[in-house]
């Protein structure tokens, strides 16, 4: 738990908390989305997601679900959202870097905002659409255009994510451990 | 939709974010199933969001990591604790009622082993009595059928006459022409040698001595010897160990005439 911890915890905490906009609330949800995840590793099926894409998913689902909670959202009226700030540098497991505030740079500001909303605040793309007063249309196409200008950079990155089966093992075998 | 119109449809970024009904999640799943080169847009759309999510991380509160991993320490120790507790209750318990199953057992076994091993003996005794039944049978049988033959009506008990040289010997020759068998009773007899035997024969006229049966002291007195028909007389001799072809006269110590029976 420790090494999934120290590998996840803050990417997972930074949607948790963007999708509240209540770092003390995301901090207990963070803590039930790491133990959902590591109760329910043995349910990780790394032929229909990525790793990360499976705990993203609990962590903003998990979100999602105190997000909807009438006592939260009557709170959540008096909380404002952190405008996202991010990393300048980002560490591979090989020891390199890659300058993520570069790399998000070249994104058009208000296609990462689609992105922002849709991914890191957990907005359906209809809520995108009204909440930027953006067509539903135009949402899509930003979207789908922002993580298309994300995949043509980061081909050359693969090193830089862990997953898959191999890891699912290591972690099965490190939690039974 | 052919493979262009799904890349271009937004439905596999929208599948990794999670945010596609079941139906639409389903049909994305066929997709991945028909165009399996669909998995590395998928993959790519992953390693986006990832980085994405890296590069907006938030430090995690300080104290959290302890946090859960006590949690975690808690819930493993928790449950091993409270199945250990159960876990040892319940090894208390079943391990008593193993024990006293497995006593038991032993018990059980050890007296199995016990009935097995004195049924195995019983066995064996009960083979020998039986042997020995067998063997008394046997032999009641065999004084019984002496003693028909020595009881039969047409049973003779003819004395035979000792030779002068051995005139102790006392001999009967229990003699049946319808059963065909002979007996000789001894109530005495000359001492052998350890290299000599007895020997019957059988005396016809005109015709050569016939030698027959060849035998020592018998032990109840009763013998069968061999029937001989057509017999005149019966001579006993004192033969070499294991009988001749033709008698040594001087060491005839009797004979019985049957003639005429």
């Amino acid at each position: 738990m420790s090494l999934l911890y120290d590998r996840y915890a803050d990417s997972l905490f930074g949607v948790v908390s963007r999708i509240l906009g209540d770092d003390q609330i995301a901090e207990d949800i963070l803590q039930k989305t790491m133990l959902k995840i590591w109760n329910g590793i043995d349910g990780f099926d790394s032929s229909k997601a990525s790793f990360f894409t499976w705990m993203s998913v609990i962590a903003r689902n998990t979100a999602l679900d105190q997000k909807r909670l009438k006592t939260f959202q009557d709170r959540q009226k008096t909380i404002s959202v952190d405008e996202i700030v991010y990393r300048p540098m980002i560490s591979t497991p090989e020891g390199t870097s890659i300058d993520a505030a570069a790399l998000l740079s070249k994104l058009d500001t208000n296609y990462r905002l689609v992105l922002e909303y849709a991914y890191l605040k957990g907005y359906t793309q209809q809520e995108i659409s009204e909440t930027l007063d953006m067509p539903l249309g135009t949402v899509k196409t930003r979207l789908r255009a922002a993580i298309g200008m994300l995949r043509d950079v980061l081909k050359e990155e693969k090193q830089y994510f862990l997953g898959g089966p191999g890891l699912r093992s290591i972690l099965l075998m490190i939690k039974w451990i | 939709m052919d493979i262009a119109e799904i890349r271009s449809s937004g439905l596999l970024e929208l599948y990794v974010i999670d945010q596609l009904s079941p139906a639409e999640k389903a049909e994305v799943e066929g997709y991945l199933t028909s165009y399996p080169e669909l998995r590395e847009d998928l993959k790519e759309i992953e390693r986006s969001l990832e980085f994405v999510a890296m590069s907006a991380a938030k430090p995690a509160p300080p104290g959290l990591k302890a946090k859960i991993l006590d949690e975690i320490k808690n819930n493993a120790s928790g449950g091993n604790a409270s199945s250990g507790h159960n876990g040892s209750a319940s090894f208390g318990m079943s391990g008593m009622i193993a024990a006293v199953v497995g006593a038991g057992l032993l018990v059980v076994s050890f007296f199995l082993v016990q009935k097995n091993n004195t049924v195995y003996q019983l066995q064996q005794i009960l083979i020998a009595q039986r042997d020995s039944c067998d063997q008394s049978t046997q032999a009641l049988n065999y004084q019984l059928d002496l003693l028909r033959q020595l009881t039969y009506p047409e049973n003779k008990i003819l004395p035979f006459q000792a030779t002068p040289g051995y005139a102790s010997t006392d001999l009967y020759l229990h003699y049946n022409v319808v059963t065909k068998r002979s007996f000789i009773q001894v109530r005495n007899l000359p001492a052998l040698a350890a290299n000599q035997s007895f020997q019957l024969w059988s005396l016809k006229p005109n015709q050569a001595p016939a030698p027959l049966t060849v035998f020592d002291i018998p032990s109840n007195g009763l013998i069968e010897v061999a029937f001989e028909a057509g017999t005149d007389t019966y001579a006993i001799t004192i033969e070499p160990k294991g009988g001749r072809e033709t008698p040594t006269l001087e060491n005839l110590i009797g004979t019985v005439s049957v003639a005429g029976i």
